[in-house]
């Protein structure tokens, strides 16, 4: 037990050095005895002997990782039957590497594999023989959509790269792999179109996913932040995706796609402010429904982000701004708080941000309760105890209800966090600190960028031609080019689909 | 990073030292809905403020609280007026003002002055002129189930609607008070019995209030200005025999009146300056109307609907006659004339300029008004 | 020599001029037109657009001959190093001097208007804060910004057509009411109101293109805000009546205060507030000018550096504009200045170099 210990430390120290080379012992008992302090005695390392061309022969694996089903059907039953010839051509697995440095194979073993020893023989086999414990592929639940595909990414890279290359039957699909995380070993997959990302958007993402230096990579947000230009902003700049085929459109329109291997969320980078307002449903509607919606959605931002300032400067500075009918109703109402509208707005604020976290960590069995409390208890029993306003609740009704209608839930939060500072100048300078407030906004709108390109793009720079799709969506037919804000290689992406109407020739 | 915390600091010291200098909290307000001014002895100006107040809870109507202060100027009195109540007295949702007709008398641009300097104050309140004292229209508090305040906002913009009184408000008078050029004229409010009534024009001159026009002159001399309403109704005596028969003597013709509404109005102005400096106003008005109610007769038949329109147009361009005269005998220059004057004549206006009162008494106006009936009603 | 990052195209130098050019002066430009020139004050404004192209044209033959350099460039390459640094230092005054101007009004109007009690040194920082914000950045990103706040010329432009519900035309009439002398010589008033455009002294050298396109730029952001400055003062015009004019010195404003749409009212704040934009860019646009020559000189053409100094002038320039008789000094000193700067020295610079033959590479 003591050297087992005095090894963990010691080779904690050690790790940091190269690995030396070490050529395989001929004697089995050395290696196995190699082999199981370099994984310190795991419990879950497991070997079973076999003899094949009378020598003997182990079969080492982690039981966690390894598929048992596989390693009697592929290695165990050919070798136990055949009992003679060349281990290469008996194994019936897909994956057989031969290799000579035994300091790999702990390596190989937790990825798992397994690995065959001969006493004797200098070589080793790596097979592969890793279990696959996936979930189903299932609609991703914060991205719902009511037409269209309704996969979603899963925690398995590989299958999500199956997803992505399906949708992309083309060979310019290009996926490179990356690993980041020096402790974790987290496998990343960099996807784009070779023929449309713009090569310099690639270098530079290449050039930044190399520069990660984690000890561990835990989720997508860790590597968006390493990358981000602007991390201290309250915008989202990477968009973050559980949908291949939303990954599919992004990648189609020359971005790039990141995704990791045990999570199941794709990066999208470069991309614009008002590619959070899209959403797939968009183009599986008719464009004329498809544009009101969105319209909607981003009406809903200014609406989250405007309207609890807009009533915090009425209420307290201009009063005059509300039509007769309107001052009558709102004042009876504000008449008995106690509080300047700021605070309410800020309690009330507080209370609804309050009351959606509690949601999302409260299982579903109690949910109901939030229920309850949030609308039974604060928005009713707060305005009859005189507490809060009728309007006010209603203003952060509206506000939290507008946030969620956005398609991703980064931006969500965003808007809503926007609100609080447009919140207090609305309190200091009413309507004026408002419009500051907004400018400001713009400013750092206009400010950002993502890889190079405007996060605001089509309207700041002006771009009327990618308008098409930023605040309405038009026809496909008449989106026949690419948005220029990832400067892709290829414009056009669409050719008079809608030929066959001029070819009609006029018939009657 | 440490940019970050000092903006946080920034941010943080801005909402302590919030004393949010210009906070005007909506619900320490009481709020004006309506205003009068009349005279008080001593030179003194008497205000009456009709305040509204709305009762938290869903059943609650709103109550009116009316208050009486005196003062030497508009200011002053509210001044005085708002030791009296609880929490700020707020003007900024004004609704209307009325001024009593002693008050009018006087030039009443010192009365309004307050309203135009003030940046939060209503302009676009009504403004009306009431007879006898404004106080006691006010003190009526209620005209049958309605408060007193929204009766008189309420029944002031029916009857704009109506074409009876013109649309006036604060902001819209202000241009032409100060022109000497041009006159305005205001609703004239009446109290009769326990009601009110607004179907009379005030005309002004000078700013000051110097009579009043009849009902149908008062919805007559807004065709002429060209400002009709959504209708115009006038009912006219149809009885061939003139206006010397009353129905009281002839018993047949007691129905003999034809009601009709304007639906579409041209108007034309046209002004000559003759030799002489002899100003002539020629005034052509289209009218297009319906017949909304004619008991006596049926109108299928082409000539009678001729000879009504023959008719009405006589009686109709008397009408107009009839008001310009008394508009000329009140000095009012409601139509502008002196305003067409300065744009078109400046010579002609340099030399009258300064006796402009009495000069346009001499100025001769030439009403044609032609009427034609183009709609009856669902039967002939 | 110019950073990619600072070039603008033709568009945005467009928008640059426009954005320049409405300041603070719209709001009184009206009140003071029917001053001096009544009914014919909006001939005055064309003609002081008609006399702004000309000015333009000047500039830009100036600045024509040195297409790589900006105004602090060129001055020393003219007259030499002593006498153009002097000179240079000059420019960066009168644009710093501008801006402050632009401020001080800017805090007159909203502190008239809508926050009477606000103390001037918070609504100043929030203003100047603002605009340090947008000022340290590259031109390329003020550029895009401008482009998009010039939406809010058509909004100003939306809410002024309200008016015409009140609109009397014959109050602009007899147009040449005050002679045709007074509407000339109030065209000269409306000049002030209209500078922003010698922009083009430093911007030149960032546009891309050809010398022709830059100048076709700045003349149709000139004639946009020429049509669009007519435009208001006609409205204005013909809703007052003249005797009111001289009672009411922001007529825009006053305007809409009357006015109501069903579920708002008090328009002139909606107005104020899109006014806002406006005379925020206008500012940036100056501290960018003077910050450039800052940079140029203090921080080896960093102009990011000089921008805290540049705001802090600002500062105190606006505090000290608190009384009419120092507003009006710094009137009287814009006027003097502008004549100076941007018609004199440049039309003389312009012989100067012509006949010394001096060009830029």
């Amino acid at each position: 037990m003591k050297d087992v210990l005095s090894k963990f430390f010691s080779n904690n120290r050690t790790e940091e050095k190269p690995q030396m080379k070490i050529s395989v012992y001929t004697s089995l008992d050395q290696n196995m005895e190699y082999i199981k302090n370099q994984l310190f005695h795991a419990s879950d390392l497991k070997w079973r002997s076999i003899s094949f061309n009378q020598s003997k022969g182990l079969i080492v694996f982690l039981e966690s990782l390894s598929d048992l089903q596989k390693i009697q059907q592929e290695i165990i039953k050919p070798l136990e039957g055949k009992s003679q010839g060349n281990v290469d051509e008996v194994v019936t697995s897909v994956g057989i590497t031969k290799h000579s440095d035994l300091s790999e194979v702990p390596q190989a073993l937790i990825q798992g594999n397994c690995v065959l020893l001969f006493e004797g023989s200098t070589e080793v086999f790596i097979i592969d023989v890793a279990a696959v414990n996936i979930r189903n592929i299932s609609e991703p639940a914060n991205e719902g959509i009511i037409r269209g595909a309704h996969d979603g990414f899963i925690e398995h890279l590989m299958t999500n790269l199956y997803l992505v290359r399906k949708r992309v039957e083309n060979p310019n699909l290009v996926v490179r792999y990356y690993q980041s995380g020096k402790a974790t070993k987290t496998k990343l997959a960099l996807l784009y179109m070779q023929n449309l990302a713009n090569p310099d958007l690639i270098k530079e993402v290449d050039q930044r996913i190399n520069s990660i230096s984690l000890d561990m990579t835990l989720s997508p947000g860790f590597i968006a932040e390493m990358m981000e230009d602007n991390p201290s902003s309250i915008f989202p700049q990477i968009l973050l995706t559980e949908r291949p085929d939303r990954t599919a459109a992004h990648l189609m329109e020359g971005r790039v796609v990141i995704l990791a291997d045990g999570d199941p969320s794709a990066l999208i980078l470069p991309v614009t402010f008002f590619a959070f307002y899209q959403s797939p449903d968009d183009y599986h509607s008719r464009w004329i429904a498809g544009s009101f919606v969105r319209l909607i959605r981003l009406v809903s931002f200014i609406i989250a982000s405007l309207i609890p300032a807009l009533y915090i400067a009425i209420i307290g500075f201009h009063p005059e701004i509300l039509p007769e009918n309107l001052i009558f109703s709102v004042k009876s109402s504000i008449d008995r708080v106690p509080f300047p509208p700021i605070v309410e707005a800020l309690i009330m604020q507080i209370t609804l941000e309050v009351l959606r976290e509690a949601g999302v960590r409260l299982p579903s069995r109690v949910g109901q309760t939030i229920g309850i409390v949030g609308g039974l208890v604060i928005g009713e029993s707060v305005v009859r105890a005189g507490l809060i306003s009728y309007p006010m609740v209603i203003v952060v009704a509206l506000t939290a209800i507008s946030s969620f209608v956005a398609p991703s839930n980064e931006i969500s939060i965003a808007t809503r966090l926007l609100g609080f500072p447009l919140m207090i100048l609305a309190a200091l300078f009413g309507l004026i600190g408002i419009t500051f407030g907004m400018l400001f906004i713009l400013i750092h709108l206009c400010k950002l960028e993502c890889c190079g390109t405007a996060y605001f793009a089509p309207v700041m720079p002006l771009r009327m031609k990618d308008m098409k799709d930023t605040f309405v969506r038009f026809p496909i037919w008449s989106l026949n080019q690419r948005p220029h804000d990832p400067h892709p290689q290829k414009y056009v992406q669409e050719r008079n689909s809608r030929g066959w109407k001029q070819d009609d020739p006029g018939k009657e | 990073m440490k940019r970050i915390c000092f903006l946080c600091l920034v941010m943080s010291l801005l909402l302590f030292i919030a004393g949010c200098w210009d906070q005007d909290l909506l619900k320490d307000a009481r709020l004006l809905y309506g205003g009068g001014f009349d005279f008080a002895p001593k030179g003194k100006l008497r205000v009456t403020f009709v305040i509204q107040d709305v009762p938290a809870g869903e059943q609650q109507s709103p109550k009116n609280d009316i208050i009486s202060a005196e003062g030497d100027t508009p200011m002053d009195a509210r001044e005085h007026a708002d030791d009296q109540i609880s929490r700020h007295l707020r003007s900024y949702k004004n609704r209307f003002v009325l001024i009593g007709e002693e008050l009018a008398k006087q030039d009443i641009y010192p009365v309004l002055e307050v309203f135009y300097r003030d940046p939060k104050s209503a302009l676009n309140a009504r403004i009306g002129v009431a007879q006898g004292t404004a106080e006691d229209i006010l003190s009526l508090k209620k005209v049958g189930n309605v408060l007193i305040a929204e009766e008189i906002d309420e029944l002031i913009k029916s009857k704009e609607e109506t074409t009876t009184v013109p649309k006036v408000t604060l902001e819209k008078i202000y241009p032409v008070m100060l022109d000497p050029g041009e006159d305005f004229v205001l609703p004239y409010l009446m109290e009769q019995g326990a009601r009110v009534d607004v179907s009379r024009i005030a005309m002004f001159h000078n700013n000051k209030l110097t009579g009043t026009l009849s009902p149908e002159e008062s919805s007559m001399y807004l065709l002429l200005k060209n400002s009709k309403g959504k209708e115009a109704r006038f009912t006219q005596n149809m009885s061939s025999i003139g206006e010397m028969s009353t129905t009281e003597d002839n018993p047949q013709r007691r129905y003999d009146f034809l009601t009709f509404n304007v639906d579409k109005l041209k108007r034309k102005m046209k002004l000559k300056v003759q030799s002489g400096n002899q100003i002539t106003v020629h005034l052509n008005l289209k009218l297009k109307v319906s017949v909304i109610e004619y008991p006596k007769d049926r109108l299928e038949k082409k000539q009678v609907v001729a000879e009504l329109n023959k008719r009405l147009s006589k009686k109709m361009t008397d009408l107009a006659q009839k008001t310009l005269e008394h508009m000329q005998k009140a000095r009012c220059d409601g139509l502008g004339i002196g305003r067409q004057l300065m744009a078109f004549h400046p010579r002609v206006w340099k030399q009258q300029k300064e006796e402009w009162g009495s000069n346009y008494q001499k100025v001769k106006f030439a009403p044609v008004i032609q009427v034609e009936i183009t709609k009856q009603g669902i039967i002939n | 020599m110019i950073p990619e990052k600072s070039r603008i195209t033709q568009g945005q130098l467009m928008f640059f001029i426009v954005q320049s050019q409405v300041g603070v002066g719209i709001l009184t430009l009206p009140h003071k037109m029917q001053e001096s020139a009544k009914g014919g004050g909006w001939i005055s404004v064309l003609i002081a657009g008609l006399a702004v192209q000309v000015i333009i044209l000047i500039l830009w033959a100036l600045c024509r001959r040195f297409p790589s350099d900006t105004i602090y460039g060129f001055l020393p390459k003219i007259t030499g190093k002593l006498l153009g640094n002097i000179l240079c230092f000059l420019y960066i005054g009168y644009f710093l001097f501008s801006a402050g101007t632009v401020l001080a009004k800017f805090a007159d109007v909203v502190g008239r208007w809508v926050l009477l009690s606000t103390p001037r040194w918070a609504l100043l920082i929030l203003a100047l804060l603002t605009c340090m914000y947008l000022a340290k950045e590259n031109l390329r990103v003020i550029a895009r910004l401008f482009v998009i706040s010039s939406l809010t010329i058509i909004v100003m432009v939306a809410l002024s057509l309200c008016g015409y519900a009140n609109a009397n035309f014959s109050y602009i009439f007899p147009i040449s009411e005050a002679g045709w002398g007074n509407i000339i010589k109030s065209a000269n008033e409306a000049l002030f109101p209209l500078v922003g455009y010698e922009a083009i002294l430093v911007l030149y050298p960032f546009v891309e293109g050809k010398s022709g396109g830059k100048l076709k730029a700045a003349s149709l952001g000139n004639m946009m805000i020429t049509l669009f400055y007519t435009f208001e003062v006609f409205t204005s015009l013909v809703i007052f009546s003249p005797a009111v004019m001289p009672a009411v010195s922001e007529p825009l404003l006053y305007m809409l205060k009357g006015f109501s749409f069903q579920i708002i009212q008090r328009i002139d704040l909606i107005f104020l507030s899109v006014w806002i934009f406006v005379v925020s860019t206008a500012m940036v646009s100056w501290i960018y000018m003077a910050t450039v020559g800052l940079g140029h000189f203090f921080h080896r053409g960093e102009h990011k550096k000089a921008v805290p100094y540049a705001i802090c002038i600002l500062f105190i320039l606006a505090m000290i504009a608190q009384e009419p008789s120092v507003t009006d000094f710094y009137d009287q000193a814009i006027k003097i200045s502008h004549y100076t700067f941007v018609v004199g020295l440049p039309l003389i610079l312009l012989c100067f170099a012509y006949f010394m033959r001096k060009r830029g590479t």
